[in-house]
């Protein structure tokens, strides 16, 4: 026996293949999402520092050392944003603003207008948070395949997947209501990740 | 329907849980491996995202997932310790013995409470409750390796162990799980075996 063979691991019987397999298929639920993702929330607001009164000024603030160090510092950040690093996780679009106009009946479907372009065709997973609580409507026959759908007081989420490209499915949410609302999509093919925010103001 | 540019950029938070997200599926199975009851995993699993997300300017330049997991088992440690602290020293043989012997003879695993049954294939309960059956030094490797499919030098990081123990357990953990994976499936042959009754 070679040492390269003594360095391997004893084989595993197919059966507990099978079942390691089967294992790397559990995913946290929707609900846990939702849990982990309010969890979060609370420790950002108890992250957040206090509000206080700005510190009188320093006179080290002008001395000329100091201007030197800070431009050396907005160099720095100026060379990073004109050379980016290619992204590590999902890709982070700037939150839009979308605005929306009810109509006279009072309630509308207002169609997310979702940058599903990146995924070439592709199929999507999508992963959409509504807050406030609302119902999203996809076509029935554009969803693949529906996820577990989960609700709380302050939001719900919906997840799916879904086509892109030409034939896009479209996300649809029925507001019935003036109001502020706020859409997180996450949507990820083999292509690309990418987490969208919108802000919808529905005017009567 | 109108559209206007840009609002504002990334909060910490969004940036935190943009990095996180794919991660999600692993760190949950790392908890489920740690604890003995889905409740727990997913308590685990909370705790630890919110005390990474309260540290996360103390994170290195290494993987994220080496990072999490790294506070999830710290996490888990600190609780049993306080837990053990608790209880007395009986109670603890006594869970640990009726673990393993469970394992072993009694048709091979714990019952799965009711959620389990409903949340998780009847094999990966089955898979999950022989790895529980084994040491957690032999458990987090093998789960690393064969479930994750992580590389020697990337679970050596994870578990902050040297590379030849990492291999050496995984060998010793996988070929425990294989025996008791197969006597937890085939009850029946394996008490012929051992000479028992057919």
């Amino acid at each position: 026996m070679s040492a390269e063979d003594e360095d391997r691991p004893p084989p595993l019987p197919e059966e507990v293949h099978a079942a390691l397999r089967a294992l790397r298929a559990e995913k946290p639920s929707a609900h846990l999402r939702a849990r982990l993702q309010a969890a979060l929330a609370r420790a950002e607001q108890a992250d957040a520092p206090p509000v206080t009164k700005p510190p009188p000024r320093l006179r080290l603030a002008h001395h000329p050392a100091t201007r030197v160090l800070v431009g050396a510092v907005l160099t720095g950040a100026l060379v990073l944003l004109l050379f980016p690093r290619p992204p590590a996780g999902p890709e982070l679009l700037p939150a839009r603003e979308v605005a929306f106009q009810l109509p006279g009946d009072g309630a509308g479907w207002l169609e997310l207008p979702w940058t599903h372009r990146v995924h070439a065709g592709e199929p999507a997973t999508v992963r959409l948070e509504t807050s406030p609580p609302l119902t999203v409507h996809p076509h029935p026959l554009d969803v693949l395949s529906r996820g577990l759908v989960d609700c709380d007081e302050d939001r719900c989420v919906h997840a799916f997947t879904v086509r892109t490209g030409d034939a896009a499915t479209l996300l649809r949410v029925r507001i019935d209501k003036p109001g502020r609302y706020e859409f997180r999509v996450s949507h990820a093919s083999d292509v690309r990740h990418v987490q969208e925010h919108f802000v919808v103001v529905a005017d009567p | 329907m109108k559209q206007s540019g840009g609002l504002a950029a990334p909060s910490a938070r969004e940036c935190f849980e943009a990095a996180v997200e794919p991660l999600l599926p692993r760190l949950h199975r790392f908890c489920l491996a740690l604890c003995r009851s889905r409740q727990e995993a997913e308590d685990l699993l909370q705790d630890s995202l919110v005390r990474a997300y309260l540290h996360r300017d103390s994170r290195g330049s290494g993987s994220w997932l080496g990072w999490l997991c790294g506070i999830a088992r710290n996490q888990f440690l600190e609780q049993r310790r306080s837990q053990a602290r608790r209880r007395s020293l009986l109670d603890s043989v006594l869970e640990g013995a009726s673990s393993v012997l469970g394992s072993l003879f009694a048709g091979g695993i714990e019952e799965p409470d009711p959620e389990a049954r409903l949340c998780g294939a009847e094999e990966a309960e089955r898979v999950l409750a022989c790895l529980h059956a084994l040491p957690e030094k032999f458990r987090l490797v093998v789960l690393l390796c064969d479930v994750e499919d992580l590389d020697y030098e990337e679970v050596a990081r994870v578990l902050g162990v040297p590379l030849g123990t990492v291999k050496s357990r995984h060998s010793r953990g996988r070929a425990r799980l294989g025996v008791l994976f197969m006597a937890a499936s085939h009850p029946q042959a394996q008490a012929f075996s051992e000479g028992g009754r057919p």
